[in-house]
């Protein structure tokens, strides 16, 4: 076939026997199913040195709000709340509600509406405070819960301090109850259960210090001053973050009630007997509900609430179901309506069970025996206990009574930070 | 001789149109509309072959007529494109589908030019189709012309026509495990975790392939070996505490009372394509952690599995795995 | 045979050529020994500072002895991008690296095995002029001769492109290289030096050629032992590269922070060395045949004279020949690898057969189809010069129908694709008769049933121009077909009863398999042999008769083995998902995805198209410097071409 052709028609033919056989390979693999396999996002230890700040004030608003777009979130109704929890307590927008923790606002991008201060220029200010001389007294041999000793100089090494040792400076009025503003309710962010490792504490100062001007940034430079070492090598001595399942924490009828009340958070508010960790909450009320629930329903407050249709329960168990399902319905007297409202989609049902089985059991004599006691604000007044049991926060409440409307107050008396919103 | 060959051809150009007629009355009388049983069905499909295979052979052997290649290769295409299409039920994806007949369009191509004879045969009607200048051969270029582009419009136009199918779904059926899972505070190695219940009457763990002494045997009488007490503490589990079965079925075949309602349906432990296939400690990934903890290559995916370590213990999920083993009489794979 | 006791001075050079050479072989490893000193002292002078003992790690694969060696080097550091990485614009850096990798392995994987040919046929070609049959020795040798000449220029491609490699990984991922070759320092100093000593040896292999030929004599055999030196460096070559490819899949020697512990031979040594070697070498030797195959019938095409024609044709099917002897035993390596990595991870074997990259597997089975299918039609094709084969032509289509229906079962796939109302139609995500087809019992029984066949095609080749005449010619044709068929029963019966036994029972019985195979591989073609003896032909072999499919078929051999090739890689370096060294270094970059089977089909095609405008140009190159002399040679090889028979190799 070939004997009259050049050589150039044969190169010609190869070169279309090739391509068309090329073409039906690639053409196959085209038509075959595609699988893009993306990789894990990458574990938030990142060497810092190497990073730009705008990496860092992304990375943080991350952990913070679990996504760059926490206003957009709030518009829908959803809560941006990220690993770090932060805005459970504090709060960082005019459109957000918690003031269980000082504000961080930035306001000064909206500032028709607000006080002018920044964190990042409010934080200055903590550092120049007389108290904070106190509480480097108090704590002079090192803080009991985290080990550190205050010495932050400067604004960023408050911000860098408050993370790591929340009790080395309280804010007036925030303080936990009963330890005149010595105690903080904030859980120490590098431990469990927050457990952020140093770059990611780090990437959240960055945040903070950079949601109005960018050319405040100092935390990196902050953290390597207080702790006098290098970040970039200290990452490497992080343990591992613990992997976390993705979506919220969940309550399990697997679990215990101590583990379902740290998870959920409980004890940050509530002082519950039994429960190891739920010794100090000061938010609401003690949960004791063997009796208390009984004497609630039968309140007059409550027929009250019946009548006007938002609380619906008759036996103590379905009222503890619906404190925590609609937290809302019926609000105990001295409180106000701060509960999360969102527990109705944490729990399992069997999960509710072992939790409304723990809070029924516990009465008055559970809370003795734990020293346990109620809130100064709670109308029952204090349970009756032997002497030698009176503890200091039994006595803090007689020096210092708060009264009713406490939760209110306290924002107030933070003057830098109130903004007459409430 | 000539004169024969050309009515041998007129019968079997015949017998093309009718096979091909044939297709889509077959997929009607197949598809349910028709007036046949499936039995009845099967038979005329297995009769409609041989008839063909028969005369195939008469013609040539008996009669002297070979069928020409030209002819020989659309019969055989169309043949097994009712194969695949139709005989073969239930009726197979259209992807498969396609990389069948991809293959087969190839295979009847080497056919037809395995040799040097057999291509000539194959391809002079085609060379005297497009060269030469009579009748016959001007009427099937222009024929061929105008048959050719009309195909390829019509692909074109039923390509563009809107469809409303519903979009497929790529499936990934295994997809990779992680190297190791928590479960109820404690880690599991998958590449090194036994199933603690993978006994013997001694209580040392029984090697995989030794169990095939207890299949068959009754699990539920009084006193049975301590592998079958597993084995029945395992049916608890599907049968009564998880409830297995309303999706995986009575008989693990993934054709539960609630099977119908997902997308996709549930895995069915007696096809050999699953739980033989893999380890056991894949099994157990998969039922402590359900659909949510599939990975990214496992989407898009609707895998209603739930997460079971949310009501099973740990034993559990070990002694329900060793239940669907014993009840399918597969395997586990292993590596050693 | 080689007596180089002889009183002739030539024997003498020889020798001392010979001792020069396993000197210079050994050079290389002067360095290794430097570099060990070295570690010591280092180790020393840690020892000195910090305290009594030097750190230890824990390795990451090897356990109990040797599971802790001293920490001797750098953490694999957290790759940060962009700092590590360099990039040209938004254009996936990764791609030019993969480019210019499989072009180098390409040329490099030709360079190594054509040398395996060249001797194997030099041998050949000693043996039969000892014989006595001077002018066949002849045309083998040249032969030889000619391939060699594509290889050198082949050669020095190779070196560009392993220049043009290494300024890509300078270039692109600096902090990856920069671990790397921390931890292989040595290694690549050695492999450096080797390339010097396989250049050296190349050229005196080539250039002496000439030189060194006297027929049968001591000079020729000791040209022989060059080759065998040629080809002994270029394996170890190829092995040193590849312990840095399998370390990144399989790291090991290291503990899991990447601290190297001291013993370079354990990280060489990782747990996916060997088999990727072996499969590696084997896949070297088929590509490097189906290339030079290749080459001969374009050669075949364009020859303008009927000798031509004919030597080009000879030479075709012999590389093709020595492609189909590699490509054999290769499904088998595949699988001994497939077990090793499962045996590795779990998890990365999944990945590979059930999971992210199981289509790719598809993908890989239609190639392997085409590659056997391709074969068998090629010696259908050739079977047209042989007079007498027409009594075998109606055996064809069934050979054609196993391989057809051997072909479907291997493609379909555990995993279908349809829509949700397919799904339902079907009643499950598996089929109930297509789905059994899904599962490795049936691929391992439809490869068995290819490979067969494919030995059974070629037995048919052999004799298919002769009449036998040995007196126990229809007992042995009983034998034969007992043989045959009861190969095909046991791959059918194992591969059926492969779904009623567990999983790790069910791996062993593709040894029984792949013996069915091999018998028939082994003691078919031996009996049938045995039986050509003194077989009258039909008529003499006309070489240059094949038609111009058959020389098709053999550029779709080529194609199909470079693609073949260029999927795997792309398989075995995706497995890695976002690593750069499997667990140990991160790919940080943003193309630490695994890029979709459509794309890499794409890269591949670019690549075998690149490969292989290049290689045009190589030819061009060799068919330039021989245009004068070829007129002579063609003449000489004709009329040597006709007395070669069929059965001979």
């Amino acid at each position: 076939m070939a004997k009259k052709k050049g050589a150039g028609i044969i190169v010609f033919k190869v070169a279309l026997w090739y391509i068309t056989i090329l073409s039906i390979f690639a053409a196959y693999t085209n038509w075959l199913p595609q699988i893009r396999g993306d990789a894990p996002e990458a574990a938030e230890a990142i060497d810092v040195s190497n990073v730009t700040p705008e990496d860092l004030q992304s990375m943080g608003e991350q952990i913070i709000f679990g996504s760059h777009d926490p206003l957009g979130m709030l518009a829908r109704g959803e809560g941006p709340i990220g690993k770090g929890q932060c805005p459970l307590c504090h709060r960082f927008f005019m459109e957000q509600k918690a003031d269980r923790c000082p504000n961080l606002i930035a306001l000064k991008t909206e500032p028709q509406k607000l006080l002018q201060v920044s964190e990042e220029e409010r934080s200055h200010e903590r550092v120049k405070e007389p108290r904070y001389e106190e509480f480097k007294k108090l704590h002079a041999n090192g803080e009991k819960n985290s080990g550190h000793i205050p010495h932050a100089e400067t604004g960023g090494q408050y911000l860098i301090e408050s993370e790591y040792c929340p009790n080395c400076f309280v804010v007036e009025g925030f303080g936990l109850k009963g330890t005149n503003d010595t105690e903080s309710p904030m859980p120490i962010i590098d431990k469990p259960p927050i457990l952020l490792v140093d770059t990611e504490i780090v990437s959240v100062v960055s945040f903070l210090q950079m949601r109005d001007d960018a050319s405040k940034w100092t935390a990196k430079d902050s953290w390597e001053e207080y702790f006098g070492k290098d970040l970039a090598s200290a990452a490497g001595d992080e343990e591992p973050v613990e992997e976390k399942p993705a979506g919220p924490p969940v309550a399990l009828g697997s679990e215990t009630a101590e583990e379902i009340v740290t998870k959920m958070t409980c004890y940050a508010c509530h002082k519950i007997p039994g429960i190891s960790v739920a010794k100090t909450g000061a938010i609401g009320p003690l949960l004791i509900e063997g009796s208390s629930a009984k004497r609630r329903i039968k309140s007059p407050e409550y027929k009250a609430a019946m009548k006007a249709g938002t609380a619906h329960a008759t036996t103590p168990r379905e009222y503890i179901i619906e404190s925590i399902m609609d937290p809302s319905a019926f609000i105990v007297p001295g409180f106000v309506d701060d509960m999360l409202k969102d527990f109705r989609h944490k729990f399992t049902v069997s999960g509710l069970d072992v939790l409304v089985d723990h809070l029924i059991a516990q009465d008055e004599a559970a809370a003795i025996a734990d020293g346990l006691d109620r809130l100064a604000n709670e109308k029952e007044g204090p349970i009756k206990k032997p002497e030698a049991k009176l503890e200091t926060g039994e006595a803090f409440a007689k020096n210092k009574p708060l009264g009713e409307g406490v939760q209110i107050s306290r924002s107030m008396k933070d003057s830098s930070t109130f903004i007459g919103l409430n | 001789m000539s004169k024969y060959i050309n009515k041998a051809v007129f019968a079997q150009v015949l017998a093309l149109i009718l096979v091909i007629l044939a297709v889509p009355m077959m997929a009607w009388a197949g598809g349910g509309g028709g007036p046949f049983s499936a039995g009845t069905f099967s038979a005329i499909q297995v009769g409609l072959v041989l008839f063909a295979v028969i005369s195939a052979w008469l013609l040539k052997g008996k009669m002297g007529l070979p069928m020409p290649k030209l002819i020989q290769a659309p019969l055989l295409w169309v043949i097994c494109y009712v194969g695949f299409r139709i005989i073969l039920t239930p009726p197979i994806p259209f992807s498969l589908l396609a990389m069948y007949m991809g293959v087969c369009t190839v295979a009847i191509f080497l056919y037809c030019s395995l040799t040097t004879p057999s291509w000539e045969e194959f391809s002079h009607p085609i060379a005297v189709m497009l060269r030469e200048d009579h009748g016959t051969a001007k009427l099937s270029r222009y024929a061929t012309f105008l048959i050719v582009p009309g195909l390829i419009a019509f692909q074109t136009y039923s390509q563009m026509l809107p469809s409303f199918g519903e979009p497929i779904e790529l499936r990934t059926v295994h997809p990779a495990p992680p190297a190791s899972i928590n479960l109820h505070k404690k880690t599991y190695n998958l590449q090194t975790a036994e199933n603690p219940f993978r006994v013997g009457e001694d209580g040392n763990y029984l090697k995989v392939g030794d169990e095939a002494q207890y299949f068959g045997g009754n699990a539920w009488t009084g006193d049975v070996p301590k592998f079958l007490q597993q084995v029945q503490q395992g049916g608890t589990v599907f049968f009564g505490t998880a409830g297995c079965f309303f999706c995986h079925g009575d008989n693990l075949d993934g054709k539960g009372p609630f099977s119908f309602a997902f997308n996709p349906i549930p895995a069915n432990f007696a096809d050999p394509g699953t739980i033989s296939q893999l380890q056991e400690t894949f099994v157990f990934w998969r039922v402590a952690k359900g659909g949510p903890d599939l990975s990214r290559e496992a989407f898009p995916w609707a895998s209603a599995m739930p997460p079971w370590e949310k009501h099973l213990t740990t034993n559990e999920i070990w002694k329900v795995i060793i239940f669907e083993y014993w009840h399918t009489g597969f395997f586990p794979r292993t590596w050693g | 045979m080689l007596n180089v006791f002889g009183e002739s001075k030539k024997k003498i050079g020889a020798l001392i050529l010979l001792g020069m050479f396993s000197f210079l072989a050994l050079l290389p490893f002067a360095p290794v020994a430097t570099s060990l000193a070295l570690a010591e002292e280092e180790a020393a002078v840690v020892e000195g500072e910090e305290s009594d003992e030097p750190k230890m790690g824990k390795d990451v694969f090897y356990k109990e002895e040797g599971e802790f060696g001293p920490i001797s080097g750098p953490p694999a550091p957290t790759m940060v991008y962009p700092d590590d990485y360099g990039t040209y614009g938004d254009f996936q850096s990764r791609t030019i690296i993969w480019i210019s990798n499989q072009q180098h392995l390409y040329f490099g994987s030709f360079v190594l095995a054509v040398p395996m040919f060249v001797w194997v046929m030099e041998l050949i070609g000693i043996m039969i002029t000892q014989k006595g049959d001077a002018k066949l020795g002849k045309k083998f040798d040249d032969l030889a001769h000619e391939m060699m000449k594509i290889s050198l220029t082949a050669y020095s491609v190779t070196a560009i492109l392993g220049g043009i490699l290494i300024f890509s990984f300078l270039a692109l991922y600096p902090g990856f290289f920069r671990y790397l070759s921390g931890i292989f320092r040595p290694v690549m100093h050695i492999y450096a030096l080797l390339f010097i000593l396989e250049s050296g040896v190349l050229y005196v292999y080539y250039y002496g050629w000439d030189a060194m030929n006297d027929r049968c004599g001591d000079w020729k055999w000791g040209h022989l032992a060059l080759g065998t030196v040629l080809n002994a460096v270029g394996i170890a070559l190829m092995v040193m590269a590849n312990t840095w490819v399998s370390f990144m899949m399989s790291p090991a020697g290291v503990d899991a922070e990447g601290h190297f512990l001291g013993d370079i031979w354990k990280v060489m040594h990782n747990p996916l060395m060997v088999p990727v070697v072996v499969h590696r070498i084997l896949g070297n030797a088929a590509f490097g045949g189906g290339v030079v195959a290749a080459y001969a019938s374009f050669r075949f095409l364009s020859a303008k004279t009927p000798e031509e024609k004919g030597h080009y044709d000879w030479m075709s099917y012999i590389a093709m020949f020595m492609g189909i002897l590699a490509l054999i035993p290769l499904p088998f390596a595949g699988y001994w690898l497939m077990r090793e990595i499962y045996g590795y991870r779990q998890q990365m074997g999944i990945t590979l057969m059930g999971g992210l990259l199981a289509w790719v597997f598809i993908m890989q089975a239609t190639m392997i189809a085409t590659l056997f299918i391709t074969v068998n039609y090629y010696l259908f094709q050739a079977m047209g010069r042989m007079p007498g084969s027409e009594r075998y032509y109606p055996a064809f289509k069934f050979l054609l129908a196993i391989l057809v229906v051997s072909t479907i079962s291997w493609l379909t796939p555990h995993t279908l694709v349809m829509t949700p109302a397919e799904l339902k139609a079907m009643g499950g995500a598996q089929h109930p008769v297509v789905g059994n087809y899904g599962v490795m019992s049936a691929k391992n029984t439809a490869i068995n049933c290819m490979i067969t066949t494919t030995v059974v095609t070629f037995m048919i080749y052999q004799r298919c121009n002769v009449n036998l005449k040995v007196p126990w010619a229809w007992k042995g044709n009983i034998f034969l077909g007992f043989l045959i068929s009861m190969a095909y029963v046991n791959i059918l019966f194992l591969g059926v009863y492969g779904y009623y036994i567990p999983a790790n029972v069910r791996i062993g019985l593709s040894v029984p398999q792949v013996a069915s195979t091999l018998t028939v591989l082994f003691v078919g073609v031996t009996v049938n042999l045995k039986m050509l003896k003194g077989a009258e032909p039909v008529g003499e072999i006309q070489w240059g008769k094949m038609s111009v499919r058959g020389a098709y078929a053999l550029f779709m051999l080529a194609v199909a083995f470079t693609w073949t090739m260029a999927v795997m890689g792309y398989l075995r370096s995706s497995v890695r998902l976002h690593w750069h060294v499997n667990e140990i270094l991160r790919d940080n970059s943003p193309w630490a995805f695994t890029n979709p089977l459509g794309y890499a089909g794409n890269i591949n095609s670019l690549n075998v198209l690149l490969f292989w405008t290049m290689l045009l140009f190589v030819f061009w190159l060799s068919a330039l410097a021989t245009a004068g002399k070829k007129k002579v040679e063609a003449e000489e090889a004709a009329t040597a071409g006709t007395a070669v028979p069929a059965g001979s190799h």
